[in-house]
């Protein structure tokens, strides 16, 4: 009876540590690892126009990512991600530009700005949940924007302001550098760049969610009380999560503007925002990889569009065309993406995905 | 049949609470008028009363949801008066809700190790890096919540998301989730509300064996009557705030004042007298 109940029951493992992977299995990690580096080996070969459209992808998966800390994994709508972008710049401009400091220095800088000037906000935010609190930061970005205007000695008023480009050691990123056969162009090392700070953030966060920390917060936006009663500090938790997702949209702000070069108070309006929240629900919010995916998708996806507008019949060109143009079809597709993907798929693309996984390891039987 | 447990789970010392003369009102209406009770390490105390009586208030004062205008909760050496529920928790308090409050969106092993929560490093900076003490807690988590999985027959449903799963599973998930904090005392929201004989049943040996192996004092709210003569060993029972009747099961049960708050008028004995021992009760007298 003993041997029969030892036989149905197995003890449990004594070492966990293979719970604890990053990645659940060794093709999850080649997979990823195949995706870097085929986007490497295709932007070392393409023209700037699609280089540049990746580098923003990754910028914008920075930022999508510290806002899916927020709002994916802890449930609180922040319409007010756009003032950390922007803020995050304009720390750059300050830092790097005014005072000279280096890019190492600035770039964390820029983080822990944002990071700082949320806590000081969120006493006031923090009491408020749900649609009150996205009303509350909504807020936030007009106050932004009234600041970016007026404070003309750091941030140029309506003429705007140039950030600093980044350099490490002896590494420009506004020249050319020739390696063997291989020319790195400016774009190609913003790329490079963008790509290693995107990884860096990306293992940040997939370690935040996967330890206690991660847990507090789905906690937090599962049942608060509920998270309270297991002594999760729900108030500091939150306080928390807002600094951090500040820190890290601060960073791809600071990137974001660099690579822009010039910025006007005006990029940094509501628009950015939404974009970024569209961004997180089309991906899959509360998932590490739908915030990358749904960057990349709403960055690619007008960059094809405008592409490939002037071959599609009816596309009128120039500025003065009252039919359809290439813009005009873009905001159209735009819009119909993002409510096909609501309707067909709430939880995301990355809910399409492990659909299509299921489909191929389960067939040929379906479910 | 369930398996020789053999738990390393550790847990403190169990501590006694006492609550004394506790009063709370929500404008005009009185939740509780003078409540007092003491749990000793070794008890099992339950509080019984009608709908409306105020016995999750009661537990609500105690874990810090709800602030009492008048009164002493004491817990071991602690004031728990003016605690926030997270201190509460922190100081060895689990409970269990009557509705059930799992995050439901989570898996039943993530449900269950967010109980560890005090018992891991949980800080922004540390977590980014997960090396050292993170990881380290993180492991041991892991076994702790691992134990009461498969304490409480629920290593099944360890990846399901807790939203698909029965009822009376994720009553005993709930249970799991308040077992990882290692408490010093156990308080049940109506553990086996709603549920079907056999599950009312397997509850009552979790609870049984929680007692045995791990000595912890469990302060209870339940309605079923018979869940509540078998497994106290002390019965409160409330009316519109009131203490009606203090005192073991039996004595409890003749009160002619409950009788009269449970069943209105004079009807004779309350249900479920002790002489009328269900049959589980016999088979764990056997296992001891």
């Amino acid at each position: 009876m003993a041997d029969l109940v030892r036989l149905t029951r197995p003890a449990p493992p004594q070492d966990y540590g293979e719970r604890l992977r990053i990645f659940a299995t060794p093709g999850q990690r080649a997979g990823v690892l195949a995706v870097c580096v085929g986007l490497t080996v295709f932007s070392m070969t393409a023209s700037s126009f699609w280089i540049s459209t990746l580098v923003f992808a990754l910028i914008a998966s920075i930022a999508v990512s510290g806002l899916n800390l927020l709002t994916g994994f802890s449930g609180q709508i922040s319409l007010g991600h756009a003032f950390f972008v922007g803020l995050g710049a304009y720390t750059a401009v300050y830092l790097g530009g005014e005072h000279g400091l280096p890019f190492l220095v600035w770039l964390p800088a820029a983080g822990l700005v944002c990071a700082v000037t949320s806590l000081l906000i969120s006493p006031f935010a923090l009491r408020l949940r749900g649609l009150y609190l996205a009303v509350a930061t909504l807020a936030l970005v007009f106050l932004g924007q009234h600041l970016f205007l007026n404070l003309p000695g750091i941030t140029g008023g309506a003429q705007g302001a140039s950030v600093p480009q980044p350099s490490i050691g002896p590494l420009s990123f506004s020249e050319t550098t020739q390696i063997g056969a291989l020319e790195l162009t400016p774009d190609r090392k913003w790329f490079l760049l963008a790509g290693v700070v995107l990884v860096l953030v990306l293992l940040a966060i997939t370690n935040h969610v996967r330890s206690g920390f991660g847990r507090a917060l789905m906690a937090v936006r599962d049942h608060d009380t509920a998270a309270e009663i297991l002594g999760v500090d729900v108030a500091r938790t939150k306080l928390t999560v807002f600094a951090l997702s500040s820190f890290y949209t601060g960073i791809a702000g600071a990137l974001l503007g660099s690579y822009l070069r010039v910025i006007t108070p005006e990029f940094w309006d509501l628009f950015l925002s939404v974009e970024y929240i569209a961004m997180l629900i089309v991906g899959g919010m509360g998932t590490v990889m739908g915030s990358v995916l749904g960057a990349f998708t709403f960055t690619i996806v007008p960059r094809v569009i405008e592409r490939l507008g002037p071959q599609v019949p009816f596309i009128e060109a120039g500025i003065a065309a009252e039919g359809l143009t290439v813009s005009r079809l873009n905001v159209l597709l735009y819009g119909l993406f993002i409510m096909l993907v609501l309707v067909f798929e709430p939880k995301g693309l990355v809910a399409l995905w492990g659909r299509a996984k299921r489909w191929v390891v389960s067939w040929p039987y379906r479910f | 049949m369930r398996a020789e447990t053999s738990l390393t789970l550790d847990l403190p010392e169990p501590q006694q609470l006492s609550v004394d003369d506790l009063h709370l009102s929500f404008k005009a209406v009185r939740a509780l008028n003078g409540v007092s009770l003491t749990v000793h390490p070794d008890q099992l105390v339950a509080v019984i009363g009608p709908n409306g009586a105020g016995k999750t208030s009661l537990l609500n004062c105690i874990s810090g949801v709800y602030r009492p205008q008048h009164g002493s909760v004491r817990f071991g050496g602690h004031d728990l008066l003016g605690q926030r529920p997270h201190g509460v928790a922190q100081l060895g308090i689990a409970r269990t809700f009557q509705n059930l409050a799992l995050f439901t969106g989570m898996s039943t092993l993530d449900n269950v190790l967010l109980g560890c929560h005090q018992r891991v490093r949980a800080g922004p900076v540390s977590s980014a890096l997960f090396r050292g003490r993170t990881r380290r807690d993180e492991l041991q988590a892991h076994g702790v919540a691992e134990e009461i999985i498969e304490f409480l027959d629920l290593q099944a449903h360890r990846k399901a998301v807790v939203a698909d799963l029965p009822y009376g599973v994720q009553k005993r998930i709930e249970l799991g989730r308040a077992l990882a904090l290692q408490p010093r005392l156990l308080m049940l929201d109506e553990p086996v509300a709603g549920m079907n004989r056999e599950e009312v049943e397997d509850m009552a040996r979790y609870v049984l064996d929680l007692r045995l192996e791990f000595g912890l004092p469990v302060l209870m709210i339940e309605h079923n009557m018979r869940f509540v003569m078998d497994l106290a060993d002390h019965i409160v029972v409330l009316d519109f705030g009131q203490p009606i009747a203090d005192g073991p099961p039996a004595q409890v049960a003749a009160d002619p004042k409950v009788v009269e708050a449970y069943l209105g008028e004079s009807h004779g004995s309350v249900d479920a007298a002790p002489g009328a021992t269900p049959a589980h009760h016999s088979s764990t007298d056997d296992e001891r």
